[in-house]
């Protein structure tokens, strides 16, 4: 309705392109693949890879609230940037490294960049397709094609990385990495950011994290649901920062990390497209997947060859990915839809907090008695996550979303459903009056308060001065909608 | 990567169905918290617990000129603007607004509460909130 020409979507796909550049050119980093072989080579081994992996947990949720922040009252893009930055200090850092613990501090940067980069793009594309277009809805589009060229980006570099390794060094692909991502922050500066700020959010954001976090800890099926998508997510964790260590224990050659990380990369987007064909719901399916993993968990503790162990690390992350959207959907239907995302992000940071000590115990685990050994552990994890699993699924079926939140309309509306109003319940239920949308019996006690209560009064007055200056404006302009949209951008 | 994996699922499956369907994004919009203040009203221990704390300010007619309305309105979020100038400036009913907007009259409503209050706030001389 508001600015609806037939231009909008070429002039978003044109403002989104910069972007979409940047975001592509920042997802090649060429040393992901290699990074373990590395890290072998420059004095690491299980237990400080451990470390080196917690460190990096502990800085992302410490992070993640501040570049949130950041990002709304300064400017998104600059976070993007600051990011890039990040990400660029870390890969030099992390090629000139000849030690653990400079390379330690490489990882800590690059923690920065994830607290930095997650969610920001999400929220960019999401203003910036309201801003062009006055609706969301091609939000879900664009956003696709935004993470469909990040992972484009992934696969490459994973392939490129492990390609250029072999012929190069595995130092020289961090050093390679430094200019692209610099290219990178050309696309962001290119931007034409949105200008809209959500400042609602800021408002309430301290009783939105009180109620959140009431919420996850108010029933033990949320509890129990957010335990899954935190442990599930912990594992898929594990498999990306620990499963290189197989191959390094095998001595494989640095040509196959590319198409090995590619492969475990990959697992994310099939897993997103094959949840919709699978029915986790069924006792058969989620029997399956538990015995493929438990499985695979168990061929990484026994298995020698490197065929089979690539396979079984692939299909663990690709069953593990599955879990983890099951989870995620488990999570969503057990919480109210207004603090979902606060929920979701909340299992991100448990996840996160879970990691740590995994992470360290794995390593240790992994140096004391060989990395095989450490099979056992994901095997462990393994089974907790089908317990959580089972439990889970059986106890949804027909299962209400738990009942939380009460905004303070429904307060207002409880009170004045027995006694009289308050002028506190009264300004809740203006609209409601004004739009004649109260039952006859609120709205008697409605009036009677308004009856008696000079400040009442005024305050409907006031809103019904405000209404008719508002209808007013239409006649002395009929185009404020563009006016608006205009002000607002400018 | 790494880290960032779980997440990207959890936030991948949380975002994608509620920012796909209206209700979320009207719930992004919607937080619990009251339409006014909760320190302009007495607090129990008071002699009229959950009244006025100071009656509101007047709100001056000339304090209402259309630019100034403008500039109020531009400081809302964009969704709460949207509803505002089609309901309240442009006088479309609640149904057409739905249909422009997926949100329900009841949500239309809560959005328009809101909505006016923070326009009297930014309105209102020395109001409140806007003060502190």
């Amino acid at each position: 309705m508001i600015t609806e020409a037939a231009t909008a979507p070429r002039t978003l796909a044109r403002r989104l392109l910069p972007l979409q550049i940047g975001v592509a050119l920042q997802g090649l980093i060429l040393w992901v693949p290699i990074e373990k072989l590395f890290m072998t080579q420059i004095g690491f081994d299980a237990a400080s890879v451990g470390l080196m992996a917690a460190a990096y947990a502990a800085v992302v949720p410490l992070l993640e609230v501040p570049s949130g922040i950041l990002a709304d009252r300064w400017s998104r893009c600059w976070v993007m940037i600051l990011g890039c930055l990040a990400l660029m200090i870390s890969s030099l850092l992390g090629g000139l490294s000849r030690n653990v613990i400079t390379y330690v501090i490489a990882a800590m940067v690059l923690g920065i960049y994830f607290a930095f980069s997650s969610g920001t793009v999400d929220s960019i594309v999401y203003d910036t397709v309201l801003e062009e277009t006055g609706s969301n809805e091609l939000y879900e589009r664009w956003i696709g094609r935004t993470r469909a060229v990040e992972s484009g980006a992934f696969v490459l570099s994973a392939l490129a990385g492990g390609v250029l390794a072999q012929y190069t060094s595995a130092r020289f692909t961090y050093f390679v990495t430094v200019p692209l991502v610099g290219l990178a922050i050309i696309g962001f500066l290119r931007f034409n950011e949105p200008r809209l700020h959500r400042a609602a959010e800021r408002v309430s954001l301290r009783s939105h994290v009180a109620l959140t976090f009431r919420t996850m800890i108010s029933s033990r099926a949320v509890l129990r649901v957010l335990m899954l998508a935190a442990i599930a997510g912990l594992l898929s964790q594990a498999i990306f920062e620990f499963g290189p260590l197989w191959l390094v224990a095998l001595a494989a050659p640095a040509v196959l990390y590319g198409p090995y990380w590619a492969a475990l990369v990959s697992t994310l987007g099939i897993g997103g497209l094959l949840i919709s064909k699978l029915n986790l719901e069924r006792r058969l399916m989620i029997a399956i997947l538990i015995i493929l993993s438990l499985a695979a968990a168990l061929l990484l503790a026994w298995s020698r060859s490197l065929a089979v162990l690539v396979a079984a690390q692939i299909v663990l992350a690709l069953v593990l990915v599955l879990m983890g959207i099951h989870a995620g959907r488990l999570l969503h239907d057990a919480v109210p839809s207004s603090i979902r995302a606060g929920v979701s992000s909340g299992a991100g940071t448990l996840t996160s907090v879970l990691f740590l000590p995994f992470a360290l115990v794995f390593g240790w685990a992994a140096k004391e008695n060989g990395v095989y050994w450490s099979g056992f552990m994901l095997a462990a994890a393994v089974v907790v996550v089908s317990v959580l699993l089972v439990v889970s699924v059986r106890a949804s079926r027909g299962m209400t979303p738990v009942q939380v939140a009460t905004t303070a309309k429904q307060q207002a509306l409880d009170v004045a459903g027995h006694t009289h109003i308050a002028c506190k319940q009264l300004v809740e239920l203006v609209a409601d009056y004004l739009d004649d949308a109260l039952s006859p019996e609120l709205r008697k006690r409605f009036e009677e308060h308004l009856s008696g209560c000079d400040g009442c009064t005024t305050y409907l007055s006031q809103t019904r001065l405000i209404m008719a200056e508002l209808r007013g404006l239409s006649d002395t302009s009929g185009k404020v909608d563009a006016e608006q949209q205009q002000k607002a951008t400018s | 990567m790494k880290v960032a994996i779980p997440r990207l699922i959890t936030n991948f499956t949380a975002r994608g169905r509620s920012l796909g369907s209206r209700f979320g994004l009207w719930s992004q919009w919607f937080p619990p918290t009251p339409t006014v203040d909760a320190d302009r009203f007495q607090s129990d221990g008071e002699p009229y617990p959950d009244h006025w704390r100071r009656f509101p300010r007047a709100l001056p007619r000339r304090a209402l000129t259309p630019d100034r309305l403008r500039t109020a309105l531009a400081t809302l979020p964009d969704l709460w603007r949207r509803v505002l100038i089609l309901r309240d400036v442009e006088g479309r009913s609640p149904t057409e607004v739905s249909a422009a907007t997926g949100l329900t009259g009841e949500q239309q409503r809560d959005v328009l509460n809101r909505a006016r209050e923070l326009l009297r706030e930014e309105l209102v001389p020395e109001s409140n909130r806007s003060a502190s």
